[in-house]
């Protein structure tokens, strides 16, 4: 069975639909010029009263919607369950400045149908047969057949350990999990008192993945459109800078060049357009020197390596379920930082943007060490929105010429893989590295289970890649494009590169 | 029997939309291959009214608004019924499919 987001992934469902109407909606409000005493006007921009297009009810719909809107605005969350407006202070959003605070990722608890966390069911699908295995098997003994009717299961007794699952001949018998927890690669979602879906911020790395899990979509991220519109609308139109993640490619549609993306941002307002792979090519210069360094013959029992750092989750992920390993993850800047750095060393009034799959690239653009380089954070989603609104259409723009500055291994960071394989190309080449041992995994629930492995002693790579998402940043909560499609996309854009091997600009 | 022709806009407003979302269902659906043909085409002539009408499709020369999986799947296999019945269904669609098809 796939991964609970796999199920969902590359379909159009009312989620997406209603994340989107909100984007294009605050974006057309703000473009407008329209003031924020006008906000609670917004709502009735996006659904219909009277109609409800996603809910039992218009009332309830409005109360999320408006709930949702404050979050698009990078706002704390307030809830009408809190009897507070939940307009209260939305003009602080009104600004080219940073507003967003974490925590990034939030529950709002109108839109939480508060389904059971984790349960064993036994569904219509029971025949009440003779042979009953699932009561024979149960090692607790948590299941009876009340009046001699269809199998019934003690929650209170049952261990969940999936035996009666296996032995019914009916299938009949299921385990529900609660989706968003399900999506959890780091087992951070319980539930509150009230039964809602609650984050442990303390545990979750903001990788995005429940916001895009939730069948009801009930968790969400903020985001800073507002503050890029005023940025792009503002007087210092001609100092924003777009810099587009390794993912970009074929994310607007398979008619949206990169040229085409590129011509797009300009007419939006960006002065200037940049790859992060140019960043993801520093980062690999600097690992494969430092794998290199490693080299020579490896002691059997030595459990050191290399690790990536490009992802924010799984480097978060892996010093805090594994500290003995914090060291070895790298501590270089994350490819986003690098790039930042370069174009803020040339130019210092630059404002960076950075647009992007990933709600953890938010997270790490509010470290205090990082706010001087990156300005805001877009995801490929929230972009796309200000096109529409902006009515830019990619597949008919007249492409402007690519900036060619990044490698192909570079633009290959995009995919799992990608990111390790470079390192260890890199090494081979430049340092005559042969015997790299690579092991990667993408999700957080993997990357768990490959470094239990490691400190298990079943295996010793010494470079180590982690990525949080499935099949690597292409997979990403803000990507608009399925996998494989996406996939293919940064390959063919990866093999058009000018030089296959990296260099950068700052050594 | 001639694949039937089934066009998706992928225009920025289309896509956004999910005209990308339902290219890729159409093409994952190994049932259908061998009776259509799939193709993402840009914007035609504006006919999703700025977005609110996206996606946008055209399904053997019938254009279809607001397309979602569901409306396109039963109008392909109206088209495949009728032919197979021997129907040239063409020629009976609603006014505005051949125009816009020109």
């Amino acid at each position: 069975m796939p991964e609970v987001f796999e199920r969902m992934r590359g379909l159009y469902t009312p989620c997406t639909d209603i994340r989107r109407k909100i984007f294009v909606g605050i974006s057309r409000f703000v473009l407008a010029g329209r003031k924020p005493e006008e906000i609670d006007y917004l709502p009735f921009d996006i659904i219909d009263m009277g109609k409800p297009a996603y809910r039992c009810c218009s009332y309830r719909e409005l109360s999320i919607v408006r709930q949702r809107i404050r979050l698009a605005f990078g706002l704390p969350l307030i809830e009408e369950r809190d009897n507070t407006p939940v307009s209260a202070g939305i003009e602080a959003a009104f600004t080219d400045r940073k507003v967003i605070q974490a925590p990034l990722v939030n529950v709002i608890r109108a839109a939480c149908e508060k389904c059971p966390e984790d349960k064993v069911i036994v569904t219509d699908m029971c025949q009440s047969c003779m042979a009953h295995p699932c009561s024979i098997v149960c090692p607790v003994n948590a299941i009876s057949f009340p009046d001699g009717g269809k199998a019934f299961i003690d929650q209170k007794k049952c261990v969940k350990c999936m035996k009666c699952v296996k032995a019914c001949p009916y299938q009949s018998i299921t385990r529900m999990v609660r989706p968003c927890a399900a999506a959890c690669g780091v087992d951070a979602i319980h539930s509150d008192p009230d039964g809602f879906a609650a984050i442990d911020q303390g545990k979750c790395v903001n990788c995005g993945l429940c916001t895009v899990s939730c069948p009801f979509a009930a968790i969400s991220d903020k985001t800073e459109l507002v503050q890029v519109l005023h940025q792009l609308m503002g007087p210092q139109v001609g100092h924003p800078y777009a810099l587009l993640a390794p993912s970009f490619v074929g994310q607007f549609g398979r008619l949206a060049s990169p040229g085409a993306i590129v011509a797009g941002l300009h007419a939006i307002g960006f002065k200037a357009v940049h790859e992060v792979a140019l960043g993801a090519d520093c980062d690999t210069l600097l690992l494969a020197k430092r794998l290199a360094e490693k080299a020579g013959p490896r002691d059997p029992l030595d459990k050191s390596f290399l690790g990536t750092s490009c992802c924010p989750s799984w480097v978060q992920t892996a010093r805090g379920h594994f500290p003995e390993f914090a060291g070895h993850i790298a501590e270089s800047f994350t490819p986003m930082v690098e790039t930042a750095k370069l174009i803020k060393d040339r130019e210092p009034s630059a404002r960076v943007v950075f647009i992007g799959p990933c709600i953890a690239k938010k997270a790490e653009a509010l470290e205090p060490e990082l706010r001087p380089y990156v300005d805001h954070v877009l995801t490929f989603e929230e972009l796309a929105a200000i096109f529409v609104a902006k009515d830019i259409d990619l597949a008919a723009i007249d492409p402007s010429g690519f900036p060619e500055e990044a490698s192909a291994l570079g633009r290959g960071y995009a995919v799992a893989g990608g990111v390790g394989g470079a390192i260890a190309e890199v090494a081979k080449i430049k340092y005559g590295k042969e015997d790299t041992v690579f092991a990667k995994a993408d999700t957080l629930r993997n990357c768990r289970t490959m470094l239990a492995e490691i400190k298990a002693g079943k295996a010793t790579p010494d470079l180590v890649e982690g990525m949080a998402c499935p099949g690597g940043c292409v997979g990403g909560p803000g990507t608009l494009i399925g996998l494989a499609f996406a996939r293919n996309e940064v390959g063919k854009f990866a093999a058009a590169a000018a030089n296959r091997e990296p260099s950068c600009p700052g050594d | 029997m001639e694949p039937i022709k089934v066009r998706v806009c992928v225009g920025t407003n289309c896509c956004f939309a999910g005209g990308e979302a339902l290219i890729e269902m159409l093409e994952s659906d190994a049932d259908l291959g061998e009776f259509i043909v799939i193709e993402g085409v840009r914007c035609m002539d504006k006919t999703c009214s700025g977005g609110r009408d996206s996606p946008v499709a055209e399904i053997g020369g019938r254009i279809l608004v607001r397309a979602t999986p569901e409306k396109v799947m039963e109008e392909i296999e109206r088209l495949a019924a009728a032919r197979i019945a021997g129907l040239d269904t063409s020629r009976s669609t609603p006014s505005g499919g051949e125009a816009l098809h020109a």
